[in-house]
């Protein structure tokens, strides 16, 4: 079986609910662990794109409730590289149809027809420092991707904002082998490129650096040896997933901690996970 | 979007699992091994006094790194040499006085190591390659474990680091070679996917197991596929191991020599004349397990002797040889390759019971009281053959539980005063029962295991000791008179004596007191 296939097992796994640790052990493999992030990524966005409803602009405006943002696109500034949205704060409508709204980018009131309107993008948030926060920094830069676009198209602003959106992947590998496989994923093709940039994936190198590794309901990727020894917690539930390559420093430590773990550890024989060709061993072991 | 079908097949690992992948090479080269192997003789002899004496540290430094070297980096002795000594020197003729005053005994090693390094460094032969050295490009690489010099590296751009192996993931090898590789590195380079093949080269004396090649050896319920090897022997050459120590055969030697064959005549005639003379069957057998056969030689001085060679008994015999550093010590050969020439070591009158003596001193007490066991079980042994016959004693120890396969030379072994006990318990139960003495044959079994361990423990000690004695004596007048006696000095005693072979005869039955032992040709002339 193949990481296609693999990576398919791999998200039906997390949707199981149970906890468990999947290990790959292999051999000199660039980009294999970012393409399973980003497919991982891109797996969790088609399942929302059935799951989410969104409510209509014309709805929100007519409640008018508070704690809504608005997005207007400027096409003056935006270029084929990035998107730049103004901010916008809803005002009131007018006995001609036209919606009055403070755009806090250019400090001034507009009146915009229905159809403009109609691709604005709103964003309903409760939690009052965030939206001043986002107000502050008046205006929203987005890669021009068609990645994003469709994102934006389905779930607004949403994505972007709200933190338990997606079941975050937390990724631990080293710097410098993270950035190679990214310039050469976004030569490949920038949208999957684009599944690795921080709005979906939190990278880290070292302890030092986050305090992420608490959220037990994360997807955590060890991509090494060393990343393995250092932030796989023994007590924690949740999903893991651990690529061991040969030849990297620490390999046989990690090994070591990982053989620990399956004989402790609850070890799935004659699972779909023992035999995958991108691997020279595999397994799945339930914690 | 990215298409990952496409990239699949960058991926994938399967091809390692196939039958030739790699490829083990077995490399033989006979001066090498012998510098080595005195190297290490060395090393473990004189390990004690390494941390203290810089000299001798030197020593085992510069050569060691030379030897290192060669397991290493494929190139000429020659080249070897000069890189090892870009990096380390040895002053030997200086030093050399040195290391002889210190540690005596050892100037053959040191002599013989620094020779045999001289000879190596004007030799422009390629250990690992008989011929040719292998095809090297760009898609063929060499995996060489150890740090290069720039010069090195750029007269041998295929010879490669492994982190350059590690680094190595855009294109695929063709194959890659490596030298006396340890299990971890050709684990890791098999793993890595980079090449088509891979080819290993070992020395024959440097032992490498590599069937355990797998990751996640300890937990049994993971799936492993382990990779096939393919070992290729190559032919190996003889070894040139002539003993160098042979006396002459003089005039001498020759007009004290009697007639073999008229001895072998004489004593087969006495054996049929006695069998003619016992009517009885049982007797006949009796006689016949006192008999060993055993090889006729004629020695220096006079003396004949008969050496053991029963196959399933003893074939070996000790003899004094010179080693290949110039160094006389003994060493245990077959009867059929002892030669003419060849210097024999019998243990003398005194010591015939050297083992028992050795034992004794070990076990104290308690030695005494196990040989009358010993004693004891063999005697009462051969009162029942004597009174019931050999067949019907074979029977019957059957018939008490023993092995169902008895010959006549279990009987002569087991009647053998010096054998111990049978190899397993149930024989030497129903023995102990055809005996009477079946309620001590737990204690004397487990007494007889005893003295085994001990047996093995004083034959090593007494090995030592003649080899030690043998080494550190003068032996002019056994090289010009071709026979010299030596006398253990330490506690248990005992005397050697070392003839020379004269003559070598035909092997036929003779008495077990006859063997192993220089005996008067008078006595069988009679």
């Amino acid at each position: 079986m193949d990481l296609s296939k693999f990576i398919e097992l791999f998200n039906l796994e997390i949707e199981k609910k149970k906890s468990f640790i999947i290990f790959l052990i292999t051999g000199n493999k660039p980009l294999a662990s970012e393409i399973i992030l980003s497919e991982t990524v891109k797996n969790q966005i088609l399942k929302l794109n059935n799951e989410y409803k969104r409510p209509k602009i014309f709805d929100v405006l007519g409640k008018n409730e508070e704690g809504v943002i608005f997005f207007k696109i400027n096409k003056r500034k935006s270029s084929n590289k990035y998107i730049y949205y103004d901010i916008c704060l809803f005002l009131k409508k007018n006995e001609n149809n036209l919606y009055f709204f403070k755009n806090v980018y250019e400090d001034i009131n507009e009146e915009l027809s229905e159809i403009i309107v109609k691709d604005i993008v709103f964003l309903k948030i409760e939690d009052e420092l965030e939206k001043n926060e986002i107000i502050n920094n008046k205006f929203v830069k987005i890669e021009s991707l068609s990645s994003n676009i469709n994102l934006i198209e389905n779930f607004g602003f949403d994505w972007l904002y709200k933190k338990s959106f997606f079941k975050k992947l937390n990724y631990y590998n080293s710097l410098k082998s993270f950035s190679y496989s990214k310039k050469e994923l976004a030569l490949l093709c920038p949208d999957t490129n684009n599944y690795l940039s921080e709005n979906f994936v939190l990278f880290s190198s070292s302890r030092s650096d986050n305090d992420i590794f608490t959220n037990n309901k994360n997807i955590k990727f060890y991509g090494n040896s060393e990343s393995f020894l250092n932030f796989y917690d023994q007590n924690s539930d949740g999903y893991h997933l651990a690529k061991l390559n040969i030849g990297e420093s620490k390999f046989s430590d990690a090994i070591q901690k990982l053989d620990e773990i399956c004989s402790t550890k609850n070890l799935i024989n004659n699972s779909n996970f023992s035999e995958f060709n991108f691997c020279i061993q595999s397994g799945i072991v339930l914690l | 979007m990215i298409n990952i079908s496409d990239l699949n097949k960058n991926f994938n690992i399967s091809s390692i699992y196939k039958n030739d992948y790699i490829c083990v090479h077995t490399v033989y080269n006979y001066d090498f091994e012998l510098f080595y192997k005195t190297l290490g003789y060395l090393n473990k002899q004189l390990s004690e006094f390494i941390t203290n004496d810089s000299n001798l540290i030197n020593f085992l430094r510069f050569y060691y790194s030379f030897s290192k070297i060669c397991i290493k980096i494929p190139i000429n002795f020659s080249e070897n040499a000069e890189f090892n000594e870009t990096n380390k020197s040895f002053d030997y003729n200086k030093k050399i006085k040195f290391l002889i005053a210190s540690y005596p005994g050892h100037e053959e090693d040191f002599t013989f190591i620094n020779k045999k390094y001289l000879e190596l460094k004007d030799s422009k032969v390629i250990p690992f390659f008989s011929s040719n050295i292998e095809k090297q490009d760009d898609k063929n690489l060499f995996l060489i474990d150890c740090e290069l010099n720039k010069q090195l590296i750029r007269k041998y751009k295929f010879f490669k680091n492994l982190s350059f192996f590690y680094r190595l993931y855009d294109r695929k090898l063709e194959t890659i070679t490596l030298f006396n590789a340890s299990v971890e590195l050709l684990q890791e380079i098999a793993y890595l996917n980079i090449a088509e093949n891979i080819n290993v080269y070992n020395f024959d004396w440097i032992k490498k197991d590599y069937s355990q090649i797998s990751y996640f050896i300890s937990h049994s319920n993971i799936k492993i596929r382990p990779i096939k090897i393919k070992i290729i022997q190559s032919v190996k050459p003889p070894k040139l191991l002539d003993n160098k120590l042979l006396g002459q055969i003089v005039e001498e030697d020759i007009i004290l020599s009697s007639d073999l064959d008229e001895i072998i005549q004489k004593i087969e005639r006495t054996t049929k004349e006695e069998e003619q003379e016992i009517n009885d069957a049982a007797l006949k057998e009796k006689n016949n397990l006192e008999k060993i056969r055993a090889t006729i030689v004629q020695l220096s001085n006079g003396k004949i002797a008969f050496l053991r060679n029963e196959p399933s008994f003893d074939q070996m015999q000790d003899v004094v040889v010179k080693s290949i550093t110039e160094k006389i010590e003994t060493i245990s050969k077959k009867v059929d390759l002892i030669k003419i020439g060849e210097f024999l070591v019998f243990k003398g009158e005194r010591a015939t019971s050297m083992l028992e003596q050795e034992t004794t001193i070990m076990l104290e007490k308690t030695a005494d009281y196990f040989y009358s066991q010993r004693r004891e079980w063999k005697h009462r042994l051969e009162q029942e053959i004597n009174r019931l016959g050999l067949d019907k004693v074979i029977k019957k120890i059957q018939e008490f539980g023993g092995r169902k396969k008895i010959f006549i030379n279990n009987i002569r072994y087991w009647l053998y005063p010096k054998s111990l006990r049978t190899e397993d318990k149930v024989t030497f139960f129903s023995i102990m029962k055809l005996c009477g003495l079946h309620n001590n044959a737990e204690e004397i079994w487990n007494n007889m295991g005893e003295l085994e361990k001990a047996h093995l423990q004083a034959g090593r000690r007494i090995k030592n000791k003649i080899k030690e004695t043998i080494s550190k004596s003068n032996i002019t007048q056994l090289l010009k008179k071709g026979f010299q006696e030596f006398s253990l000095s330490s506690k248990g005693g005992g005397s050697l004596q070392v003839y020379k072979i004269i003559e070598k005869g035909k092997t036929l039955k003779v008495k077990f007191s006859y063997t192993d032992k220089p005996l008067d040709p008078k006595e069988f002339l009679k």
